[in-house]
């Protein structure tokens, strides 16, 4: 039973007698448990998978009856109606029915279907006592494999079939064609693959009882198998042969209704006495073609290679025998540390007893794997399939298929992998009408790879299809009133992605018979989490939609990192860990900074939030706001990280589509762990996903990331750049401080970098004095600026704690008290184009769904603070300044704006660019006076610019400025170096314009 | 004499692992009892109830490590030499507690054994049989003895969870 179609059924079968066994216990705890969602969603879920599954494979009435026995559920669910005893009395006969039906299609039970249907539609419970009709016997089914029975055939089946096998038959033909005039050896790998597809064929026609076709075709596959591996027949004539054998099968297809009776072997018997007549003159020779003779098993393959024997062993064996390794591998390293220090002719066996230890545990290991080209293979009839009842034209490409995994992981990865490949080709890949008009190529591509890479299978499905649209996303959750607005729209793209995992989510609005009930994502999610796997989305509208799942080779072993945190040892699946950072003590105060409640690491131009291990461990419960404050307060003085002598280690985790820093206190190392699952009584903790034995005996728990990251209630997600699909255009993204005040709709951001500290204030410590508040910050009265002192825009709620914001570059003590910290989000900004609002504010754009504003910080505090910003010493010019050319290129939005604003006042020309090139480019053009640029920039960053026309450019000798947010000692001086005349950190105002005056005077005196 | 010969014959003798908890000595039948263990190497899990002392291996198997008298309430008493009694798979998931004991043997036949029941409010059994771990009590010479159900102890963290919700 080699076929796919027999695989398939067989799968089914399989799964769906474990699904029923559990629907039934769970129908009967329905009875007594009442409306228990988690039971019914579970029930929905599993009945969904049978109805998925058996609408696949084409057994129609299976999918009638589930399909019934889901909407029931589905009225269940939504609290429409009641499980009552009448209707768990239907569902459980329902699922009798489906346990009858063994893989063959059941008749349609009529009265059963009636029933179910009648409660729904009505409404009304079906009386008690309706008599169970007689449960036909399996013979009676739909689908007979009897020979002649071609009228019974589902017509829709073998119409299927005929066009599939015209079209293998015609890249045969292809195939052939170009065979001999390509090298033999390059073609291996296409001829195993041709074959596989007849194979089948093959099969499918065996299901669909047309035997002579089934006979062929192993024919066909046989003779396919060995061209050009017999030196003793010409290529030729071997083509010639396979030819006849490919036409001959065509004729059949062609012909698949009316002859079906024609002898085949006839024709067999003749085209392999032929063959061997020309092509084998010397009899004695080890033919490896075979005459076939009868019409049953053709299992004389040819042996070109050895076929390698192999064994069934029981599972529990393995496990012994895994278990009884790993405690091999214990005294092992027990051994080792005793002899550490003895005599040195022992070391010898002590190693070979290591080598030998970790191979046997190897092999061990290896015995359960299995290539993922078992459950891939399966695909190319799902694709085509699909494919077809929709409408849709697809190309499977599969890459990766000899990398094996636990066959469990294979085994449970069948269903939601299919689940997957549905909803890509369902949702994701347009029809080629839709395609064409978006100026794709017609026919789709749907990409299934897979990749191992340090103990860790990577599972890509990626189709070029429409993408998620992740409005259409927050729409339908809203309708559905599955989450708020409010936390929707605080979400990141990779948050709204996530959404469709959420229970109860449909993004098709049309129910079809093989997705779109709402139940699916969420069954995939949980299916791959039962692995120990994550999943991941990424996707881009018009472009299409990637799914990554990652998943350890084998659930018993894998690879994590070991790491102590409270005097304990813990282990970190390598799955979930991305990179580890260590900072040295004088680091630490630079990169790790503040946020309200979170502290941030910035890592690779993202944030990163972070959580320390230490006091997720110390709090049993979920980390409330207070808590996280707390935390924060513990270890920052005022603003300044608590300085340590210890390095900082920083495991970057990632669970699903969050990321976050772990700090511990020590890495100890990397080391395969055995896993054992946590002790039921205590399975609702977590933060640990497991435990492992130690090489020393002791027992370490293994962190679990998704834990941690709920515990520590880590609030917002770092927005990760695509490395899947490449944006040509990116917009540069800068991180901004999001705040408000009394009123929710007015949003106010100023950029991160400007800002030195933020200080959390306390009503009591403001102090008024003549008219004006001031709080002390360390120890000297610094002046509170609240936005409503100079701007029309809503008062500061006073009552509750409120955070003073203090700038980088303003020298006199002043600080802007806000209400509310609302979030940091690392976005691209364009304020240019909206126009001017009032003197203070920048420009505002739409973050997260909220029109927000840009302050100007150096204009908000000379308009509270005049006096102190007044030019005491006037630079007297000595030059026009309406004559001098200044070219400005800063990559962020905010600070073009402030910097030609300022320079603007002064009276300046400007020409502006947005990256170091565009930059570049201007220079080479025309000439100026003067360069002002900032020196982070994507395309060509300010270093690379400098150099550039420092190098013999038409502008040559510019004055140049660079202005940066980045401290002086760091980048000061690479930049005088290369080529600056001078540096300034980004940006008061005044500093800055008599700055630029300056510079442009010496440049006059020149 | 001759009837009373057959009692003893009928009835069984029962076996009980012995520890003290606040001055009262408990048991659990031996048969339950799988070893008991003085040389272990305890690990913490953060964020378990209270109850939960650790994980321990032995010999490969993890067990998980009950502390009964923080489950009944008492003073920690634990004494530095605590041992722990590892119970047999008496259900599918491995564990033991951690008592202060001598690994005493007490054997009594089984008509000394006095089941418990529910009207019995003497002495302090009250919170016992609130958790319903104890099954009975018997005398021996010296000794009130509190027999605990080895079969029901995970159960406490059970109730534990469902206080904790």
């Amino acid at each position: 039973m080699s076929d796919i179609d027999d695989e398939m059924l067989n799968d089914f079968i399989e799964e769906s007698e474990e699904l029923l066994d559990s629907i039934e216990e769970d129908f009967l705890s329905l009875e007594t448990a009442g409306n228990d969602s988690e039971l019914i969603n579970r029930l929905f879920r599993a009945v969904h998978t049978i109805k998925g599954t058996a609408g696949f494979i084409g057994l129609a009435n299976i999918g009638k009856l589930s399909h019934s026995m889901e909407t029931l559920l589905g009225f269940f669910r939504e609290g429409k109606e009641k499980p009552s005893k009448v209707y768990i009395d239907a569902l459980l006969l329902g699922s009798d029915k489906l346990n009858e039906s063994d893989g063959m299609d059941i008749t349609v039970e009529n009265d059963l279907l009636v029933r179910l249907n009648k409660q729904i539609e009505n409404g009304e419970p079906p009386q008690a006592q309706v008599s169970v009709p007689p449960l036909p016997k399996p013979e009676n089914s739909s689908i007979t494999k009897s020979n002649n029975n071609i009228d019974n055939l589902d017509k829709k089946l073998v119409s299927l079939f005929t066009v599939q096998a015209t079209e293998v038959l015609d890249s045969i033909d292809g195939f052939l064609e170009n065979f001999h005039k390509s090298d033999m050896k390059s073609s291996e790998s296409e001829l195993k693959q041709k074959c596989n597809k007849i194979k089948v064929i093959q099969g499918s026609s065996s299901y669909l009882g047309l035997d002579s076709i089934s006979e062929i075709a192993k024919y066909l596959e046989l003779q396919l198998s060995v061209l050009g591996t017999d030196n003793s027949k010409s290529i030729e004539n071997e083509l010639k042969i396979l030819f006849e054998i490919k036409d001959k099968m065509q004729l059949l297809i062609d012909d698949v209704y009316s002859s079906d009776k024609e002898d085949i072997k006839d024709f067999i018997n003749k085209i392999s006495s032929n063959n061997n007549l020309q092509g084998n003159k010397d009899l004695d020779s080890a033919a490896p073609v075979e005459v076939v003779q009868g019409n049953k098993d053709v299992q004389n393959k040819p042996n070109t290679t050895p076929k390698k024997e192999s064994l069934r062993i029981s599972v529990t064996l393995i496990d012994q025998l895994m278990r009884l390794a790993g405690e091999l591998v214990l005294i092992r390293n027990q051994q080792s540390l005793q002899f550490r220090e003895e005599a040195i002719g022992s070391r010898e066996s002590i190693q070979r007893l290591d080598s030998v230890t970790s191979e046997l545990q190897e092999s061990i290991m290896h015995t359960r794997l299995q290539p993922i080209s078992n459950v891939l293979n399966k695909f190319p009839r799902v694709v085509r399939d699909l494919g077809n009842s929709l409408g849709k034209d697809v190309e499977l490409i599969i890459e990766g298929g000899e990398v094996e995994l636990d066959k469990t992981i294979v085994e449970q990865l069948a269903g939601p992998m299919t689940h997957l490949v549905r909803n890509s080709i369902d949702h994701g890949i347009e029809t080629p009408d839709v395609r064409r008009g978006n100026g794709k190529s017609p026919t789709g591509s749907l990409t299934l790879s897979a990749v191992h890479e340090g103990g860790i299978i990577t599972i890509t499905i990626k189709d070029d299809g429409s993408g998620i649209n992740t409005e259409f996303l927050k729409n339908k959750v809203l309708s559905k009133g599955l989450l708020p607005s409010t936390v929707l729209e605080k979400m990141s793209k990779d948050e709204l992605l996530n959404l469709i995992f959420l229970p109860g989510f449909s993004t098709n609005e049309a129910v079809s018979s093989v997705s779109g009930r709402g139940v699916g994502m969420d069954v995939v999610k949980t299916a791959v989490e039962a692995l120990s796997g994550s999943i991941k989305i990424d996707s881009v509208i018009g472009q299409g939609t990637s799914i990554i799942l990652k998943l350890p080779l084998t659930l018993s072993i894998i690879p994590s990192l070991l790491i102590r945190s409270y005097k304990q040892v813990f282990a970190i699946p390598q799955v979930n860990l991305e990179i580890l950072v260590s900072l040295s003590s004088e680091e630490i105060a630079g990169k790790i900074e503040k946020a309200g409640s979170e502290e941030i690491y910035r890592i690779q131009d993202t944030l990163l939030p972070l959580v320390r291990l230490n006091e997720i461990l110390a709090r049993k419960n979920r980390l409330s706001l207070e808590d996280k404050y707390e935390i924060v307060k513990k270890y920052h003085k005022d603003d300044e990280l608590n300085s340590t002598k210890t390095p900082m280690v920083i495991a970057v985790l990632g669970a699903g589509n969050s990321r976050f820093g772990l700090i511990v206190d020590e890495v100890i190392g990397a080391e395969e762990i055995v896993v054992n699952p946590m002790h039921p009584a205590i399975k609702n903790i977590n933060i640990y996903s497991g435990a492992a034995i130690m090489g020393d005996g002791s027992v370490a728990l293994i962190l679990n990331a998704d834990g941690l990251a709920f515990h520590s209630n880590v609030e917002f997600n770092v927005d990760e750049k695509s490395d899947l699909f490449d944006q040509d255009d990116k917009e540069p993204r800068e991180s901004i401080l999001l705040f408000t005040n009394s009123n929710e709709s007015e949003r106010y951001g100023v950029s991160l970098s400007i800002i030195k500290r933020i200080v959390e204030v306390e009503p009591e410590e403001i102090q008024n004095l003549s008219e004006k508040d001031y709080v002390s910050i360390d120890n000297n009265p610094c002046r509170v600026v609240r936005l409503n002192e100079v701007l029309d825009v809503s008062p500061n709620t006073d009552n509750k704690r409120q955070f003073l914001i203090i700038f980088k570059q303003i020298k006199k003590p002043l600080g802007l008290l806000v209400s509310d910290l609302r979030d940091i989000a690392d976005v691209s900004i364009d304020i240019e184009n909206s126009g001017y609002i009032q003197n203070g504010i920048l420009g505002s754009d739409v973050i997260n769904n909220k029109i927000t504003m840009f302050i100007d910080i150096n204009a908000i505090f000379s308009m509270a603070e005049p006096k102190w910003f007044e030019d005491s010493s006037p630079v007297i010019s000595s030059f026009d300044k309406t004559k001098k050319k200044i070219y400005v290129v800063d990559d962020s939005s905010i600070f073009r704006q402030m910097i030609t604003k300022y320079l603007k006042e002064e009276g300046y020309i400007l020409s502006v660019g947005k990256n170091g090139r565009e930059a570049y480019n201007a220079l080479e053009l025309e000439d100026y006076d003067m360069l002002v640029s900032d020196i982070e920039m994507p395309e060509m960053n300010g270093y690379e610019l400098i150099k550039a026309v420092r190098k013999g450019s038409k502008n040559q000798n510019i004055t140049a400025l660079a202005l940066s947010s980045l401290k002086i000692e760091e980048a000061r001086a690479p930049a005088i170096a290369l080529g600056f005349d001078d540096y300034q950190v980004k940006l008061e105002k005044k500093d800055f314009v008599q700055k630029v005056e300056s510079m442009l005077l010496q440049e006059h005196k020149i | 004499m001759s009837s009373a010969k057959n009692e003893i014959n009928k009835s069984r003798r029962q076996q009980f692992v012995t520890f003290s908890m606040e001055g009262s000595l408990y048991g659990v039948d031996i048969l339950t009892v799988k070893e008991v263990s003085s040389d272990y190497n305890l690990t913490p899990i953060y964020h378990a109830p209270d109850t939960v002392k650790g994980y321990v291996n032995l010999r490969g198997e993890i067990y998980l490590i009950l502390d009964l008298t923080v489950a009944l309430g008492f003073e920690n008493s634990l004494e530095k030499k605590s041992k722990l009694i590892i119970f047999k798979n008496i259900v599918d998931d491995p564990f033991g507690i951690i008592v202060n004991t001598s690994g005493d043997v007490v054997s009594i036949e089984e008509d000394q054994f006095q089941k418990f029941n529910s009207s019995d409010t003497q002495n302090n059994l009250n919170t016992l049989h609130d958790k319903q771990i104890i099954n009975g009590l018997f005398k021996t010479e010296n000794n009130l003895i509190i027999s605990i159900d080895a079969y029901k102890i995970l159960s406490i963290l059970d109730e534990e969870g469902v206080e904790a919700k």
